[in-house]
Formats: structure tokens, sequence, C-alpha cells
């Protein structure tokens, strides 16, 4: 003889699956009435209903009604995961939510000082002086610096080669190699002194 | 996790307790379920009730013992706690010997007498030297204040009664209570969660409103009130005073909603189906 137990699991069981047929039943019959008739029907059908059900019904027999939309509806995949986030991050306790975040603008912080060299240096080599190979067109150099490169410069006294060098920030040497036109021995005044520190491009 | 989950270590007789600190929680339906659990599987469980309406009794149809406070003749007549729930005390304390489980509910206003009363009678230190099994039962709804009693009452009892087990029950009637959860207050929402995730949680499913009324008028089990489908719902029927269709779909929220109650009750006492005599 089964216990009291079994024997309650067996009748919900029943009674549900009975109800199922008699909602189903209940859902096959309304389907077949004619909107009026539906609207006639007195509120206990509908008491029978979920919001499910009568929606399936309406649109079965009254397919131009247009329902709202449920709060059941389908919410965005996108929607959702951001709401999980924003509980998820809700439910952290104040301790760890601020680990987190020390951990993030840490991240963000190490990461822009190794990315910014990186991307400045990136940037900056892009910025390339390209020059005609005959120097009659290059631009005058308004002064000398560490900065100057890619034109000409015509001292209006004679000037010292190491001199010229300091201030351009290149070797001397290199500064005479370039200008191999001037004397050795120092840059006369008028004469046209070629910066040009070999980081850019000459083109025919 | 097991040991999160399993309240019962063994087939040994278990003290209920189910309080809330707030009233209208659902405390007497759960209650009434536990009755309606321990009926099926055959096991002798004793209903004591602090509270002066007798919902308990009236709701289960079966004997409760009321624990009435009584009533002072004047301001200087003292009020002694653990007298009110002697009765109750003697029972757990006994439960070694007498084998019977027994549940408490406790009345939303009576919470706090409950506290005072254990604490005079040091029930903690009884629990430990009779190795009693005593799972507290917390009930809340969606809300605010629902979930500020809870941790109010599981503070307590943590407090006063250490070594009882504390389960929250979330009562789903005006919404889910876990998945309302993150609408309350920073504050609030993590003291929450944070005991939904210390705690053992049971679900009490919402029944439609029409067939909670009907219910709340039939002061019988579930379990009767299930059986009824046997004699093709003519009792049903008669109870209901309606139509057939009205009975069946109350028969069926109520086979449905005890169901689902009843298998949270085995997921947290799994081995009430041990040893049983029926």
């Amino acid at each position: 003889m089964p216990d009291r137990r079994t024997t309650f699991r067996e009748d919900v069981a029943r009674i549900t699956i009975d109800a199922t047929k008699a909602s189903e039943d209940l859902i096959r019959r309304l389907k077949k009435l004619t909107p009026e008739e539906l609207l006639r029907q007195p509120p206990r059908v509908f008491n029978q209903l979920k919001l499910d059900q009568y929606r399936d019904v309406v649109a079965t027999i009254a397919p131009q009604v247009r329902l709202p939309a449920s709060d059941t509806n389908e919410v965005s995949e996108k929607k959702r995961r951001s709401f999980t986030l924003k509980t998820w991050w809700r439910e952290q306790s104040t301790l760890a939510q601020s680990t987190i975040m020390t951990i993030i603008v840490s991240a963000i912080f190490s990461g822009t000082g190794v990315i910014a060299p990186l991307a400045a240096k990136w940037t900056l080599s892009r910025m390339e002086v390209v020059r005609s190979a005959m120097t009659a067109n290059w631009p005058v150099c308004k002064r000398l610096s560490e900065y100057t490169d890619g034109c000409v410069y015509y001292p209006t006294q004679d000037l010292n080669w190491d001199w010229v060098a300091q201030k351009l920030n290149v070797p001397a040497e290199t500064l005479r190699r370039t200008n191999r036109h001037l004397p050795w021995q120092w840059i006369p005044a008028n004469a046209q002194l070629v910066v040009w520190r070999e980081r850019g491009r000459l083109e025919d | 996790m097991v040991q999160k989950q399993s309240l019962m270590s063994s087939t040994s007789p278990v003290a209920l307790v189910v309080t809330a600190d707030d009233g209208g929680v659902g405390k007497t339906h759960f209650g009434v379920q536990f009755a309606n659990a321990f009926h099926l599987y055959g096991k002798p469980l004793d209903l004591y009730q602090i509270d002066t309406k007798g919902k308990l009794a009236a709701k289960s149809g079966q004997e409760v013992t009321s624990l009435a406070v009584p009533e002072r003749q004047s301001r200087a007549e003292e009020l002694v706690a653990a007298d009110v729930i002697a009765p109750w005390y003697r029972a757990v304390t006994a439960m070694p010997e007498t084998g019977r489980s027994s549940l408490l509910e406790v009345g939303g206003a009576m919470a706090g007498m409950f506290h005072a009363a254990i604490t005079d009678l040091d029930l903690t230190e009884d629990i430990d030297a009779l190795q009693l099994n005593v799972v507290a039962f917390v009930l809340c709804k969606a809300g605010e204040d629902s979930a500020a009693q809870l941790l109010r009452e599981l503070g307590r009892l943590e407090r006063n009664m250490p070594n009882a087990r504390p389960v929250i029950v979330a009562n789903e009637f005006v919404g889910n209570p876990v998945a309302s959860a993150q609408y309350l207050d920073s504050g609030l929402r993590k003291a929450f969660s944070a005991a939904l995730k210390k705690h053992p949680v049971i679900r009490m499913p919402k029944m439609r409103a029409r067939s909670m009324a009907i219910y709340e008028r039939m002061h019988v089990l579930p379990s009767t009130i299930v059986g009824w489908h046997l004699d093709n719902y003519a009792e049903a029927i008669r109870r209901v005073g309606g139509q057939r269709d009205e009975a069946k779909l109350f028969v069926k929220d109520v086979a449905e909603w005890s169901g689902v109650i009843l298998e949270e009750i085995e997921r947290v006492l799994p081995t009430l189906a041990g040893g049983g005599d029926a």
C-alpha cells in the first residue's frame, strides 16, 4: 500500500495533468468563438487563463487586435547582460568594489604609461621630412635649433662649425660632411648651409 | 554546500521555529505546510503558537497548543516570558525521549518576547547539552521593510540561539524577495544578499488570490484538499460552493502550491522521509 507521501505526489501529478487538459480544452473551445462571443464570456472563464493563453486566444480569433506587449516579452541579450552586470556589481561589498576599481584604474594608468610613448613614437615617425634632391627648392631655416631639419640657412656673418653644430645638436663632422661645398675652417657669411639630419627622405 | 542544505543530520526529531518579526508574511501558511509534510510522512509533530489570534489552529484544522500571554491585572504584575513558552520548551527538551518533533509559530508581535524567553531559559545550552536539532525558519516577503525585519530577526537568532540553524523562507506572494532585492537601498541590499548566501533559502510560491481566499476558509490540510479530486471533485464543488471549473482550479492551485513547498521542505529536511511509521 503506497504511503501518504507517494499518494500525495501522485495526486498532485494527476491533478496537474487534468488541469492542463482542461485548460487546453477551454482554449480550444474559446478559439472557436467569434470576438463578440469571447467578450460575452463570464469573468470566471478569463480567470482560468494565464496571460499568454489569453493572448493566444485573441491572436487566433481577432488577429487584427494588437495587445500591448507584456512584461514577459523577451529582453534583448545586451540589456539582460548589462542588467546582470549591474546587479552583480551592486551586490559586491564596498571593499570588493574599491579593490576592483583600484585594479582597473591601475591597469589603465599602467597601460597608458606603456602605450603612450609607443604611440607617440609611431605617430611622429609618420611625420617624415621629404625634400627634393636639389637644395635650391628647400625652405630657409628661420633659426638654428635641435629641431631644425630639411632647410638651408644663410648666416649673416662668418660662423664657427662647432658653434653651429652645438646649436643644431649634431656632430660637427656630420654637419661638415653634409656641407662639403663650404670651407673646412669656418662657415662664411651668406653661404648656403644645408641642415639635413638624414632622418627624412630625398626624392627626385 | 551539503552542510548548508541538509539541516536534519539524522532521523531524530526536530524543533521547528517559524518566525518573522513581522506580520502578514505567511508564517501560518508555512506552518500548515509543515503540518502537512509531517502528516504525509507519518511523523508526529506537536504544534504550538505564540499568537493571540489562533490562526494556525484555524487554518490547519489541527490541534495547536496556544501559548497565550496572560492578561496582567496590574502594571506591578510582572510578565515572565519564560513562563509563556515553557510548554514548548519542555516539549523541545524532551524530544530525545519522546521522539516527537515540534513546531512553534511565533506571532509577529511576539518575536521580542520569544527571544527574551529563550535567553532566560538559555536554550542554547540545552541545544548543545541534549544535542537538539533546532531549525528556525525566518520568513520574508518582497520589500524593504520585510528585508530589514528578516535581517533583524536573523541577527537576534544568531545572538540568542547561535547553535540553531536558520533557514530563510522567501514568500513570493507579493513578488520574489530574492529577485527584487536588487531594488533595495545599497546598505540593506548588501546585507540581505550576504544573508541569502549565508543561509539556505527556500521559496514559497504565490497562489492565485482567488484560490488563496478560498483556501483560507477551508481549515484543512492541503493534502486533504488535494485528495478531493478522488471523488471527481464533488467535495471540492460542495465546499467551494461554486462551479465545477472553479473547484477544479482551486484544487489544482492548492496541489501545485503545496507540491512546491513540500519539495522545498524536503530539500532542507531531507531525512524527513526516513524512519516514518506511515
